[in-house]
């Protein structure tokens, strides 16, 4: 279980806290949805969740529990390279000219052992095979990829570090219809492996997955709410 | 409602050439089926793009459709299926490769990400910003434009706010602003809504739908989207697949058509 605590944040330099006193639970292998309006602070939050801020007060945790319900042992901080985050248009960001160095740009460059190959190959072929990959050849170059597929290529960069959170926001932005359809149905898959807390505006295709909700609301404050519609 | 047919986009028809000069008026022979005014028009419109190994890929097939003047029109399509790169063509910003377009001038693209194209740190300082290049309007002309542009989005109230106050879809709206501030006769509007929440969205096209009723005639709004619920707000629309104009018409019947497919591939995963 994923518990944030208490979280305010303040950028450098700024005088009010675009976060403040956010508290939440996420269950392992469920589905999380954070929605709100533009600019109220969901994307800052994730962005914490996934280490590349650190939090001005609060925490972020693990905590363990027992089949009884009660805490087990004190709460570890969440390490952050467990945690995967697919930002909004990752194909952006996408560096490589075909698929395969696109997914292996950020492995090791050292020799490694054979057992760190194995188990990494073993990764890739699992991420490709969850996100429904497995028919694109490795040499296609990544930005001929159709809309929804370049998101599952992103999604697939993460899973193969094999991340206990996956964190993504807007997954379905800039998508047509069949494709939100397709990424929609992936992530119900998604989440019977790992732990996924999403981003969203649209509250239509995902609400069927959602297993807890929050709404964010202006001036950072986190608040237990059913999606609308 | 005159000027709305539907018919396929191949095979292609002959649409008689007009001059790109606007000040020429079109003569009787050009008056079929459609208004007099036109506002956009291409024809045989062909675009490809080379990738880094050398291939040369086809983004736009063969294009044609004409839009009637003081129309909300909307470009629809599965990703990848052109509609953006066919508004930047529109817009100058890319070349055809071969074909030809008109549109009306003046013409002004707003883009997608509103933190794009607010620079200015007030609402009345970015929709003037266009404004100074036109180096011998005075101040009171400015600040006339200026307060029409904002009261045709419904931001009139918002003159004097700092930008970073905004909303996404309160930026968009500026943004558009300073485009009408400029006289533009077309609007290009790309995928505006992908980066709000359901309100703000709402919002935006209500703002361009209100603003293309009120001018009456002379503001015509391109606006490409893939979220079908906006089909709704448009007068007419253009539905693409793989660099094709697979249909164009009136919004009804480009609804339904779109809702057809979907429903079909919808059936289709459930099972």
């Amino acid at each position: 279980c994923i518990e944030v605590r208490d979280v305010c944040y303040r950028p450098p330099g700024t005088q009010l806290n675009i976060l403040n006193g956010v508290n939440f639970s996420l269950r392992e292998k469920s589905f999380g949805l954070i929605f709100g309006k533009s600019g109220s602070g969901k994307t800052t939050l994730l962005q914490l969740l996934a280490g590349l801020n650190k939090p001005t007060s609060g925490s972020i945790c693990i905590q363990g529990y027992g089949d009884d319900g009660q805490p087990k042992a004190d709460p570890d901080l969440l390490p952050t390279e467990k945690v995967g985050i697919v930002f909004q248009f990752p194909e952006r960001f996408f560096v490589a000219d075909n698929v395969l160095d696109e997914i292996t740009f950020g492995w090791p460059r050292q020799k490694g052992s054979l057992q760190l190959k194995e188990q990494l190959t073993s990764n890739l072929q699992r991420a490709f095979n969850w996100v429904g990959l497995d028919s694109i050849p490795l040499d296609k170059d990544p930005q001929l990829l159709s809309g929804g597929y370049k998101r599952r290529l992103a999604l697939a960069i993460q899973l193969v570090q094999t991340p206990d959170l996956l964190i993504l926001d807007e997954p379905l932005a800039g998508l047509d219809w069949k494709a939100r359809a397709d990424v929609a149905k992936l992530l119900k898959h998604l989440k019977k492996e790992l732990t996924l807390l999403v981003v969203s505006h649209d509250l239509r295709e995902l609400a069927a997955l959602v297993d807890q909700s929050w709404r964010m609301e202006t001036g950072g404050v986190l608040v237990a709410e059913r999606p609308p519609l | 409602m005159n000027g709305h047919c539907l018919f396929a986009a191949s095979p292609p028809r002959l649409f008689p050439l007009r001059s790109i000069s606007s000040s020429v008026s079109p003569s009787g022979s050009y008056r079929i089926k459609f208004s007099d005014n036109v506002a956009v028009e291409c024809r045989n419109l062909c675009f490809s793009v080379s990738t880094r190994q050398g291939i040369s890929v086809p983004i736009l097939r063969d294009c044609s459709f004409r839009i009637p003047s003081g129309q909300l029109w909307m470009i629809l399509g599965p990703n990848g299926c052109g509609k953006s790169t066919l508004l930047k063509i529109l817009a100058g910003v890319v070349n055809p490769s071969s074909g030809t377009v008109f549109v009306e001038k003046p013409k002004n693209f707003v883009f997608q990400n509103p933190d794009h194209q607010v620079v200015m740190p007030t609402v009345e300082a970015d929709v003037a910003f266009g404004l100074g290049k036109y180096h011998d309007m005075n101040q009171e002309e400015v600040k006339s434009r200026v307060i029409k542009a904002l009261e045709a989005v419904g931001m009139r109230d918002y003159m004097q706010r700092p930008i970073q106050t905004l909303s996404g879809g309160q930026k968009q709206r500026i943004a558009i602003a300073g485009a009408l501030a400029e006289a533009c006769k077309v609007l290009l509007l790309d995928e505006l809504t992908t980066f709000l929440d359901e309100s703000d969205q709402m919002g935006v096209i209500k703002a361009v739908k209100d603003l293309i009723n009120a001018k009456k005639g002379d503001v015509t709004a391109l606006w490409v989207t893939h979220r079908l619920e906006e089909l709704k707000y448009a007068d007419g629309a253009v539905y693409m697949e793989n660099g094709r104009v697979v249909r164009h018409g009136d919004a009804a019947t480009i609804s339904d058509f779109i809702k057809a497919k979907q429903s079909s591939y919808i059936d289709q995963i459930g099972s």
